[in-house]
């Protein structure tokens, strides 16, 4: 393999992993570690800051469109940042204190059930009644996008604002402590507990998990393990994926969004689960 | 659309955020596509090469330090245009929340300025933590 023919590879690898994460809001890195580490034989501390360089890419990317269309419901993203930031905060503190092997298989028993329970949801059109939400009223987190799969603007009021903001800190936890994109615990959470539209659901958590991200990535990047011609072919491809991807979401079904996301989130929870289990 | 014509009036939030992040985005690709061009333009040989000599190539590290930074972009050395990209890349999403908090003052929702100020703060605490610990 030559060194031209590894950008190009690591370029299309990424233009997937870019399309797959700006889907379904859950960051590209999934696709990249694995790529660069298992089939390239990358240094797994380079691959990793590759692989957030990664979930930056897809969440910058992909919310130029989402944000525009309103698909990314801003007022939700930036309070429920207030959970994420601070719970990595937490995480990171606690990370010398804790069994990291014992906590891959808690969160990802955690998010199996959590996949179940959405994939249970599939059947339900509309999310039924919503109940009212003091704090969603006072935030004003209410809203509506665009939808074009249903080719019509799709009102929707948002529930469980605080303990959506409780599961967010548990989400940062989990990234500060596990170095884990949280966007797996972020989708979840906003369709079980807030019931937003699959598609908010999304969108929205695509576009947190840049912050997220950014701070992991600026320890990396002041530490020198960021490669160039390993990271910028990874971000430029993504770049690409992701921006194609967000012209894609509006237009896909909402069932078979949440058939391709469980199917993922479920996939995710048994790799964390064996992680932890392997050691 | 009826719902654009609607919020153009007052202050769009959502346009300022998209225009920050496609500014971010757009430069940082530019940058560094033109790093790897540069990189692969200067090193014809890498096209060649094979086994040690690729495997020393994906180890080559970024520079940490901003003189040799500017002295190698000047040199157009594709490694520091990369770099360059790849760090405004990592900050588009930082300045996106500062650039937030302007938005908030601006219409004058005091509940949310203070929460992205608070997000913000804590984005530099972790970096700073980060920076420490690691």
């Amino acid at each position: 393999m030559t060194p031209l023919y590894l950008t190009l590879l690591t370029f299309a690898v990424s233009i997937f992993a870019g399309f797959l994460g700006s889907l379904l809001g859950l960051g590209g890195g999934l696709i990249v570690t694995p790529f660069l580490t298992l089939a390239l034989g990358v240094d797994i501390r380079h691959a990793i800051a590759a692989s957030i360089v990664a979930v930056i890419a897809t969440s910058s990317g992909a919310a130029v469109a989402y944000v525009r269309d309103r698909m990314t419901n801003l007022r939700i993203a930036m309070f429920l940042e207030l959970g994420t930031t601070s719970g990595a905060i937490a995480g990171a503190l606690l990370a010398t204190f804790v069994n990291e092997r014992f906590l891959f298989v808690l969160f990802g028993l955690f998010l199996g059930i959590s996949s179940i329970a959405m994939f249970r949801k599939r059947a339900q059109v509309g999310g039924g009644v919503i109940p009212p939400d003091s704090w969603a009223d006072r935030l004003r987190l209410h809203s509506s996008y665009f939808d074009e799969s249903l080719g019509r603007e799709v009102r929707y009021r948002v529930t469980g604002t605080r303990l959506g903001l409780g599961l967010m800190v548990i989400a940062g936890i989990a990234s500060g402590l596990l170095g884990i994109g949280s966007g797996a615990l972020k989708v979840p959470a906003m369709d079980l507990a807030m019931r937003l539209p699959i598609k908010v659901s999304s969108a929205t958590s695509n576009f947190m998990i840049g912050v997220t991200a950014a701070a992991g990535a600026g320890v990396y990047f002041l530490h020198g393990d960021i490669v160039p011609l390993v990271a910028g072919p990874v971000a430029a491809g993504v770049l690409v994926g992701a921006t194609v991807g967000s012209k894609v979401l509006g237009k896909i079904q909402n069932q078979r969004l949440r058939s391709v996301l469980v199917a993922v989130l479920m996939l995710v929870a048994i790799q964390m689960c064996w992680k932890g289990l392997q050691g | 659309m009826n719902t654009t014509t609607k919020t153009r009036r007052r202050f769009d939030m959502e346009s300022l955020i998209a225009l920050v992040l496609r500014t971010g985005v757009t430069s940082s690709f530019v940058l560094i596509l033109v790093g790897i061009v540069l990189t692969f333009l200067r090193h014809p040989e890498l096209e060649e090469a094979s086994g040690s000599a690729v495997s020393s190539w994906l180890t080559v590290g970024h520079l940490t330090s901003f003189p040799d930074l500017l002295k190698e972009l000047a040199g157009l050395r594709g490694r520091a245009w990369t770099t360059l990209g790849l760090g405004l890349l990592i900050l588009t999403p930082t300045v996106r929340v500062g650039v937030s908090i302007l938005g908030f003052l601006r219409q004058s929702d005091r509940r949310f300025v203070a929460i992205t100020l608070v997000v913000f703060t804590a984005l530099l605490v972790s970096l700073f933590l980060g920076n420490a610990t690691s």
